[in-house]
């Protein structure tokens, strides 16, 4: 069965769309099957979507216990590879 | 002719090709400078020129389509609105393609450093493409000054130096209203209004009945958020624009649509250049990351469009779009023509929002007195952006004889640097910049008291963890 990332942010769709590409991309990589999508932190409906990890970059809105990430390295651009690390350690491997 | 002539020479032949021939070749030497390698620094060189290549076929449908309408519609209403807002992107563009930039980006970098190493701020500023905002700033002075280059670099520098304090000084809002620990934002053209918008907060405070008023920022997304869309703004200020130049019903809608896609295509072209700049980009973390390994207090300075995802941000400026087109018809001093940049008002209206803490009825009145400001601004500098853009060989909008833009009329602390360099303004200039700093003391302590912070910036012991507001 696929994970499911949440990447909830406040930013830009452009800033968005590029921290679900790098930690879709480093997932796939790594043997990590995972449904990665990225939504509003300030409109998304955590217990809806009911994900295995939430990347958070914004303010934490987070309702639900599940594993939160910070996802401020996707907008420093610095230490990417170490919080894909911590997302891909809450997700089950092919 | 000696080595240096022969330097000098091949210096001179290399910026005088053109932004779109000479940016590629100076971020492949950069790129190798840095260490990015051939192959990267390539790639990044090339894409930049397609970036500009592309950012000039746009401008060149705005110049067909917008200028000419434009002017039709102004003959038509008799308003004086002469200078053409072509927005952000151009901005950008003809400010990289200045011979200063080259000089500029690695000043600032290095200056930033040498702050970082004196902790004279905590702001390591990363966001290479962003300081198009002090080259801009550095070229207004230096056209302003007759192209006297030392000026041109002392008020570039004192520009970056007051934008990383106010970054600085304004990174608890950035922590915990917007939650983004360990980020500020020393984007210059938006941050400059921080102390202003602090003060009218604490006026505000101070008036009767004026701090019960709110507005419930969810319906008005909910029911207008498409209208802010840059699309939506395109196609409906094109169509407007098509029935006030008097156009058939086709060409109306074609100026509709014309205008729709110069808003989506010009970032989408500017984005092109971003990913150009990124070896400079990296090569600078790099850099920073091996100087300064074990500094904790050190915030990444990003550029603000990290934060303008907060509904009451975009509330704000969703209802600021019709508010400017007004406020640029009845402002009698005003002579711009707000179009392309009605997009970026998201970010202009970033610290009127903030200082609110999402108040959305403080944010317009807050926003209303900014843009009055940077009417003011956009037509007195009006002449000197239209210098620089001519000086680049930009293609103007037909019709047009001067162009500017609200991103690149909202750096307010340069703009009375500006009139320091004339004799006949130079006191309104001192007195602009006495005023200024005279504000900021005023407010120098709102944030720490807002966020419950000691006099280091640490949450104080009674307060708890500081919750975001919104």
């Amino acid at each position: 069965m696929k994970n499911k990332v949440i990447v909830a942010t406040g930013t830009s769709q452009h800033k968005m769309e590029f921290a679900v590409d790098y930690i879709r991309q480093y997932l796939e990589k790594n043997g990590y099957p995972a449904d990665v999508e990225g939504v509003n932190v300030y409109e998304a409906d955590f217990r809806a979507l009911n994900p295995d990890v939430i990347v958070l970059i914004g303010p934490n809105k987070v309702d639900i216990d599940r594993p939160v990430v910070m996802g401020t390295p996707f907008i420093t651009r610095m230490k990417m590879d170490a919080a894909c690390e911590e997302i891909a350690s809450h997700l089950k491997k092919e | 002719m000696g080595f240096a002539g022969i330097i000098s020479s091949a210096v001179n032949w290399i910026l005088n090709l053109g932004a779109a021939t000479m940016l590629p070749i100076i971020i492949i030497i950069f790129g190798l400078i840095l260490g990015q390698g051939f192959k990267k620094s390539f790639k990044s060189g090339i894409t930049i020129g397609i970036g500009f290549t592309g950012l000039n076929l746009v401008i060149g449908l705005m110049s067909d389509s917008v200028g000419k309408a434009a002017q039709q519609m102004i003959a038509n209403l008799g308003i004086n609105l002469k200078i053409i807002d072509v927005g952000w992107p151009v901005g950008a563009a003809i400010t990289w393609a200045t011979p200063i930039a080259v000089i500029l980006v690695p000043i600032i970098f290095l200056f930033n450093m040498l702050l970082l190493y004196l902790k004279q701020t905590k702001t390591m500023d990363v966001d290479i493409w962003n300081y198009w905002h002090f080259i801009f700033c550095g070229a207004l002075i230096y056209y302003a000054s007759n192209k006297n280059l030392a000026f041109c670099i002392i008020g570039t520098i004192i520009t970056a130096y007051i934008i990383f304090k106010l970054a600085d000084w304004t990174q608890p809002v950035v922590e915990h209203y917007f939650g983004l620990p360990g980020v500020s934002l020393p984007h210059c053209e938006t941050v400059n209004f921080a102390p202003l918008m602090y003060a009218l907060n604490k006026i505000e405070d101070k008036i009767p009945g004026f701090n019960k008023i709110d507005i419930d920022e969810k319906k008005i997304n909910e029911k207008f958020g498409v209208f802010g869309e840059p699309m939506t703004v395109g196609l409906i200020i094109g169509v407007v624009m098509g029935i006030l130049a008097r156009y058939s019903v086709a060409k109306t809608l074609t100026m509709g649509i014309q205008l729709a896609a110069v808003m989506v295509l010009m970032p989408r072209m500017v984005s092109l250049l971003m990913e150009g700049l990124l070896p400079i980009s990296e090569g600078a973390r790099d850099f920073i990351s091996r100087k300064f390994p074990d500094r904790d207090d050190i915030y990444i300075g990003l550029d603000a469009a990290i934060v303008i995802g907060n509904p009451s941000n975009m509330a704000v400026a969703l209802i600021m779009v019709p508010i400017t087109i007004f406020l640029s018809i009845i402002l009698p001093y005003n002579q711009m023509l707000p179009l392309v940049d009605l997009a970026v008002l998201p970010f202009t209206v970033i610290w009127a929002v903030a200082a609110s803490k999402g108040n959305i009825f403080r944010g317009i009145i807050n926003s209303i007195i900014t843009m009055l400001g940077v009417f003011f601004i956009a037509t007195d500098l009006g002449a000197l952006t239209t210098t620089i853009a001519k000086s680049v060989n930009f293609a103007f909008p037909e019709g047009a004889t001067m162009i500017s833009g609200i991103d690149m009329s909202c750096h307010v602390f340069l703009y009375f640097g500006v009139k320091l360099l004339t004799s006949s303004t130079f006191l309104f200039g001192v007195i602009g910049i006495l005023v200024y700093f005279a504000i900021w003391y005023w407010v120098r302590n709102d944030i720490r008291k807002i966020y419950h912070l000691d006099k280091n910036y640490k949450p104080l012991p009674d307060s708890g963890d500081v919750k975001n507001e919104k």
